[in-house]
Order: structure tokens, then C-alpha cells, then sequence
């Protein structure tokens, strides 16, 4: 039933869908189906050669979805959420893999973009994270990550811009802006590791520790590494 | 690879949970086109614009439907289409349904509703929470106003009499004197059916002035889909109301 921003099905319609009934599944596709496509959208939405493929990747998502006996989707766990959510996150991941299939397929692939090296696979190995852990998260990669690195993680690996256009915006290198973004990543697992967050078995101290050292020794260099004018950067796809 | 997987949800989660609310509310087909462009143009460069309009325009229901159809087509077949060896069975099932007519009357006199809908009665109780604390009055579940800063976080809480089980339905309506909304909510529930709503105000659609929020909560399937549609003698859900007022920052007070 409708709940406002997203619609919701109950539980009992979602997992007779899921078991292969045709009715359930027809309701869940009417529900679920502009909350799959505003996903999609999100995705391609700042990378201006995607727009075309759009209804594709719409399809393709889909389509991959209710292949083998809806395999893809039936992770979900009703005690961990709504379906909603986990639909939008699974369709964001999937949806980010099938973009950067097609980015590759143009003549020229700029290996250095950090679209390429996210979401190589379309699954969420392993058990999806709550949504309160990734809030957690959330919060803490936001109080702790400089202004600078925010806007990297912000509009490179979140919005999935392209590195260059981004770090002409922000006056460095492109080299410099991808090899920031890279450490990001870094940055992001030690918090998370601290959290408790992820990783097969909590926090390993040894390697906590290696990782703090390093982000405190790149700290100290990334510093003066982007000079001001950070908050001039445009949302946008030239 | 469990490593690079956190921060991928944690991309999706971002990404997703920042995705300007105009272009969903334009997805669900809940503003037009051209509103959510006129809105979204306020924080978002006109290319960015004009391409989003165009991905998050809704299809027709004609597109929706077929699109459906091939899916079934392909991956849900339908059941076995009455064969001539099989024809005996509907006739079996037809004697059948003619017989428990013919002798079990008292079960069919309840209507499909009254037998599948039982009485809600949790007796819910709002409370709001997060508001502008400077400005709250001084008992903000009594007084049933409160006052929240535009961008920034609002918060209610539902809470039953009782333990409700199973978990109920939540849905949340916003009027002004020129307009409603349906609140975009994501509720969480807990087991004792608890219910927590948290959301920004602008991400609601909540833009200043004074809000009567009329919450509904209820058996699943049965909350009305509009504030129309709700009816004073619905056994099956429940309603509280609450007003608000969202002000914009700037009209806060400089200090304190």
C-alpha cells in the first residue's frame, strides 16, 4: 500500500511475488515500478551519454530480477526492513554495473574513473548492511572527512560524475583528484571499521591501526593539496 | 571484496537518500513535469534539469502495462489452461461451490470485509519531536503545536496503549488551506508497534507556514488512500491529528 514517498506492499503480497505468484508479482511491479525507475535515474542522471540507455538499463534491471526464480531478490529479509529500501538498493547496484558496462563500451574508456572501479558486481555479497549501520555511518564519514573530501566522495563516487569534470571545478589534476578519491575509500573503511561496520569479523586491530597511520600521514599532505574554492563546485554534467 | 561492498551500500544509501524529493515526487507522478523542473532549477544546474525531467517523466499506463505484460509473458507462466482431459474438474469445483451454497448459508452472510477486518484498536497516541526547541511550547504532545525550521529534521512518534501485533500501516497527511499532501514517510516499527517517522521537513514538502498533520495508522490494506477517504466509523484504523508550523532559518531569532 501506498506510505507516501515510496510505496510499500505488504510483506505477505512481496514474498508471494518473490515465490513465483503472478498476481503478487503484477502488484509488486505496479508499486515498485516508478521507485525503480527514479533509481535508475539517479544513476545516469549526471552522466549525460547514459540518458539513452536509460529505458534499457530500466528493462535490463527488471529483467534480471525475476530471472532464475527471482534469485536476485530473494535476499531480502522482511525483519531487516522494508522492501522498499532493499529494492532501491539492490536497483542502484545493479543499475551502477549495467552504466559502467556501457561506459566501457565506448571507444575511449577513461580507466582512471572511479565509476568503473565501484559496483563490479551487481550483488551486495554477503548479508546487506541495516540501514541504521549505513546511517551511522553516514553521519560519522560526514563529521569526519574534510570539506574537500566530502565533495570528492559527494560528487565522484556518490553522484558518479566524472573525475575530471570535478576536479577541473575543484582547480586540481585529474591525477590528483583520482588518486584523493581513491584514499577516500580508505578513509570511509577505517571509520567503518571503527564502527564495527562491515568486514567479516569486526574490527582487526593491526590492520585499524596500519590504516589510521596512513590516513593521518595523508592528512597531513592532502591538506594543501586543494586550495579553497571548494564550495564552487556545480552539481552538474558538462 | 566485503570491504569494497560496505562502501558501495554506503554510495547507494547516500545517493539515494540524497536524490532531491521533486524528482521522486515527479516518478510517482505526484507534481508535474513542470513544477518539479521549476523546483529542482532552484539548486541544480538547468542541463542537470532538463535531463532529469526527462528520465524521472512517469510512462503511461499503456507502457507500464506492457512492459508488465512481457515480463509475465516471459518469466511468470500462467497456469495450465484447461485441457480437454481436465474439463471435469471445473465441473467438479462448480457442483462443489453449488453444494456449500446450498448448505452452509451463515457463512456467506458476513460481507468479504467484515469477515477479513478486525477491529483496530491500539489507541495510538502522537508525540513530535525534534522541533525548534526555543520556540516549542511548553508541552508540545498537549498543546499539539510545534514548530520545526525548514531543511531541518521532524520527528513523530506513535505509540499504542498496547503491544499490536501484526504490525500496522502508517500514513501521513499534511493540510494547508490551499493544499495536501501525502507525506513522503518511510516508518520504522517496532515490535510493539511503535512507530517512528523521521524525515526533513523539505524532503516532506513541508514549506513554511502552519501544517495540520492528520496521521492514520491501522490494519495494513485498509488506511484510506486520501484524507477524503477517511470515515469516522472505520473500525479498521485509527487517527490523530497534530498541528505544526515550519519556519524558514531566517526567520528564527538571531540568538538564543
Amino acid at each position: 500500500m501506498p506510505q507516501g514517498k515510496y510505496s510499500e506492499l505488504s510483506t505477505e503480497r512481496v514474498m508471494a511475488a518473490l515465490d513465483g505468484d503472478r498476481e503478487a508479482f503484477a502488484e509488486l511491479y505496479r508499486c515498485y515500478g516508478p521507485t525503480v525507475r527514479s533509481t535508475v535515474a539517479a544513476v545516469v542522471r549526471h552522466r549525460s551519454q547514459l540518458a539513452v540507455h536509460f529505458d534499457d538499463i530500466v528493462a535490463e534491471v527488471w529483467t534480471r530480477f525475476v530471472a532464475d526464480d527471482r534469485k536476485r531478490l530473494r535476499s531480502f529479509d522482511p525483519s531487516r526492513g522494508p522492501f522498499g529500501y532493499y529494492l532501491r538498493m539492490r536497483t542502484f547496484a545493479l543499475a551502477r554495473m549495467l552504466a559502467d558496462q556501457i561506459l566501457r563500451r565506448s571507444k575511449t574508456v577513461e580507466l582512471d574513473d572511479p565509476f568503473h572501479s565501484t559496483f563490479c558486481s551487481d550483488e551486495f555479497e554477503g548479508q546487506m548492511l541495516g540501514r541504521s549501520e549505513l546511517e551511522a555511518l553516514d553521519r560519522e564519514v560526514r563529521e569526519r572527512l574534510s570539506e574537500a573530501d566530502l565533495l570528492l566522495f559527494d560528487q565522484v563516487l556518490v553522484l558518479g560524475r566524472n573525475v575530471g569534470q570535478v576536479a577541473s571545478e575543484l582547480g586540481i589534476t585529474r591525477d590528483a583528484a583520482y588518486r584523493r578519491s581513491h584514499r577516500l575509500k580508505q578513509k570511509v573503511l577505517v571509520i567503518a571499521q571503527e564502527l564495527g561496520i562491515g568486514g567479516p569479523t569486526g574490527p582487526r586491530p593491526t590492520a585499524v591501526l596500519a590504516l589510521l597511520i596512513a590516513f593521518c600521514a595523508q592528512g597531513a599532505i592532502e591538506t594543501e593539496e586543494i586550495s579553497g574554492s571548494v564550495s564552487e563546485v556545480a552539481r552538474g554534467d558538462a | 571484496m566485503r570491504d569494497a561492498n560496505t562502501i558501495d551500500q554506503l554510495i547507494a544509501h547516500r545517493a539515494l537518500s540524497s536524490l532531491p524529493a521533486v524528482w521522486v515526487d515527479l516518478a510517482h507522478g505526484r507534481i508535474s513535469a513542470a513544477d518539479a523542473a521549476e523546483a529542482a532549477l532552484e539548486h541544480e544546474p538547468v542541463e542537470l534539469v532538463e535531463r532529469s525531467r526527462a528520465l524521472f517523466e512517469p510512462p503511461t499506463e499503456a507502457q507500464v502495462e506492457g512492459q508488465l505484460d512481457a515480463l509475465l509473458e516471459a518469466h511468470f507462466p500462467e497456469p495450465a489452461a484447461a485441457s480437454s482431459r481436465r474439463w471435469w474438474i471445473g465441473l467438479a469445483s462448480a457442483a462443489a461451490a453449488a453444494f456449500l451454497l446450498l448448505t452452509v448459508p451463515p457463512l456467506l452472510d458476513s460481507s468479504p470485509d467484515d469477515a477479513s477486518i478486525a477491529v483496530f484498536d491500539a489507541g495510538y497516541s502522537l508525540t513530535l519531536h525534534r522541533g525548534y526547541e526555543g520556540m516549542r511550547a511548553a508541552d508540545p504532545a498537549a498543546a499539539g503545536s510545534a514548530v520545526y525550521v525548514e531543511g531541518r529534521e521532524l520527528e513523530l512518534r506513535l505509540r499504542p496503549r498496547h503491544s499490536v501485533s501484526p504490525e500496522p500501516e502508517v500514513r501521513v497527511f499534511a493540510t494547508t488551506a490551499e493544499r495536501t499532501l501525502v507525506l513522503p514517510i518511510e516508518p520504522r516499527i517496532n515490535e510493539d508497534g511503535i512507530v517512528t517517522i523521521v524525515g526533513s521537513t523539505t524532503e516532506a514538502g513541508l514549506r513554511p507556514g502552519r501544517w495540520q498533520l492528520t496521521v492514520v495508522v491501522g490494519a495494513p490494506g485498509t488506511l484510506p488512500e486520501s484524507l477524503d477517504g477517511i470515515r469516522a466509523d472505520a473500525g479498521s484504523y485509527e487517527v490523530v491529528k497534530a498541528e505544526i508550523e515550519v519556519v524558514s532559518p531566517d526567520e528564527l531569532p538571531s540568538s538564543g
